[in-house]
């Protein structure tokens, strides 16, 4: 019981820690907090399932999705954030609020608020190991997960865009004397981030085996696993997702019996306080230390 | 490393009635000079003379409301800094501006992103063209990495590193960017005596080992008048002599910003 749940957790823990490197790339570059990540979630679980609607094959419809979601981020920096440059950052983070309302209610005007079947990327069916039952579409996810964290994590330490993107998040004035174009980065950022969005809402709608509009509160998901791992921290978002995951997991196989329904959706919540009771700047976050 | 040809000395940088202000504060006032190919210029002055403020429009930072500032004939004067940097202007800070979670490998290799011609996705993926590339900037790399003496510390994180160690890696990123012109904001600040023995070398062999022009601003006179082959001084913002260091010395207007009035 208990290795099937904890297997079951490390497998969402690992689409959320994805989700959330998302989240922390985008607030290493800028420092904006995106509170349309779970929109953006969404977004790309939507555009796949009307790819896939439209009549193209699965595989396809999954692949432009990712493409069309890096798309809408690359725009959405672009058209909305881009203006906001040198404004305080509160201002930024309302409007990726806003960012939040107007997708949603975008979803709600073209697909409505009905649960719709999402069609399965992985063979239906599980297989045993030690007597734990493990569904493909679980196996696969957590492969998938890992596969595009391992891919990301590649990206941002090897490629010239991706330490380029180290060097922006660290020190603008540095990287602009370096002849990098920190606007190009921001773009890319949200590119990227909208792109692992969407993976993200492609495998949980996998899991889940159909979505709706409130599939956009994963968002709140993720952003306790980015606080609980530190807000600016690659592998905290990792390990985070994984906790998250595992917690949620756990919560609801042990606790919401006892406690009463619902509880798995809190129960990650609670945790995240305690942590951050004794580690304020989460697990793996940067202490800033400042002289007042 | 990278050589360039012998050159007469012709104007590399020009800064023309350059004025800038800061709310009705004048940071910069009026402040004209120029600086010649293969040269290392010195600017100094009093502290808050305006020497950073004047960097900072060289390297498009901050943009004057008067003036104009030209680099090899070119205007660039309202141009962004990652625009200005590709145009070949490299830079260090006043405080050490480096990558902290970052190796010296690595922050010198960030140094060479105006130089990738490969496609970021194939670069990514290491295909072929990608990693001959790759192998070629990291060769540049390791050159500035012997250049400099940094062999010891290239795999390690640079935020555990002495200062005077940080100062040597953060000329090697700007030495990466291959450029024409070098802008050092008081390279010898916060060094030992040694390290500015060290670092005097440094900047003479990157002049004239490499080809690069230099314009540095430094409070350390004794250092100033050994290498430089002209001096430009401010004083509140505005240039109040310009010559040889034996020129400038002597000067009563430059003893004068200095001393004050007895």
């Amino acid at each position: 019981m208990i290795l099937q749940s904890l297997i079951n957790g490390i497998t969402m823990g690992g689409i959320y820690a994805l989700i959330a490197l998302g989240f922390v790339l985008i607030y290493k570059a800028s420092k904006v907090l995106n509170f349309a990540q779970g929109e953006l979630v969404m977004a790309g679980a939507f555009i796949c399932l009307a790819l896939f609607d439209s009549g193209l094959p699965l595989w396809a419809s999954v692949i432009i999705a990712v493409i069309l979601s890096a798309f809408v981020g690359f725009i959405i920096e672009k058209a909305v954030l881009k203006p906001l440059i040198g404004e305080p950052i509160l201002s930024v983070i309302m409007v990726t609020l806003g960012l939040a309302y107007m997708i949603r209610g975008l979803v709600l005007a073209i697909w409505g608020p009905d649960i719709r079947a999402f069609p399965q990327i992985f063979p239906p069916g599980s297989f045993e190991v030690f007597g734990v039952i493990i569904p493909y579409v679980y196996l696969g996810g957590l492969v998938l997960s890992l596969v595009a964290i391992a891919v990301f994590i590649l990206f941002f330490t090897r490629t010239t865009i991706g330490i380029a993107m180290r060097a922006v998040a660290d020190d603008q004035s540095a990287a602009m004397s370096l002849g990098i174009s920190v606007e190009k980065i921001f773009a890319i950022s949200w590119a990227i981030s909208a792109m692992v969005a969407a993976i993200g809402g492609i495998l949980v709608g996998n899991i889940y085996g159909g979505i709706n509009v409130n599939f956009a509160f994963i968002g709140l998901k993720v952003f306790a696993v980015v606080i609980l791992g530190g807000l600016d921290s690659i592998p905290g978002a990792i390990v985070g997702g994984i906790i998250i995951g595992v917690a949620e997991a756990l919560g609801g196989t042990y606790l919401e019996p006892v406690v009463g329904g619902g509880f798995k959706d809190v129960f990650p919540l609670l945790l995240m306080l305690v942590i951050m009771a004794v580690k304020p700047y989460g697990l793996f976050g940067t202490e800033r230390i400042e002289r007042v | 490393m990278f050589h360039l040809p012998a050159k007469p000395r012709m104007s590399l940088l020009k800064v023309s009635n350059v004025t800038l202000k800061f709310g009705g504060v004048k940071a910069i006032d009026n402040a004209s000079f120029e600086l010649r190919e293969g040269e290392i210029l010195a600017m100094i002055g009093p502290n808050g003379a305006g020497k950073t403020s004047l960097l900072n429009c060289i390297s498009g930072f901050y943009k004057p409301q008067e003036g104009q500032i030209f680099f090899r004939n070119e205007e660039i004067t309202r141009k962004k800094p990652h625009i200005i940097a590709r145009k070949g202007i490299a830079r260090t800070f006043q405080n050490v501006e480096l990558y902290g979670g970052m190796t010296t490998l690595d922050v010198i290799m960030s140094g060479r992103h105006i130089h990738y011609k490969c496609n970021p996705i194939f670069s990514g993926l290491y295909f072929i063209k990608g990693r001959d590339e790759e192998i070629k900037h990291r060769e540049k790399v390791e050159e500035i990495i012997d250049f400099l003496d940094l062999q010891q510390y290239r795999r390690k994180v640079v935020s555990t590193l002495p200062y005077g160690i940080q100062k040597r890696i953060e000329l090697g990123r700007a030495l990466a960017l291959e450029p024409q012109l070098l802008l050092l904001d008081e390279p010898m600040g916060g060094l030992s005596f040694e390290e500015k023995e060290d670092m005097a070398v440094y900047v003479l062999e990157i002049n004239e080992d490499l080809g690069i022009s230099i314009l540095l601003i430094e409070h350390d006179m004794g250092f100033v008048m050994d290498i430089s082959d002209r001096i430009v001084v401010l004083d509140r913002g505005r240039v109040i002599a310009s010559g040889t260091p034996d020129e400038v010395k002597d000067d009563p207007r430059v003893i004068q910003a200095y001393v004050g009035e007895g």
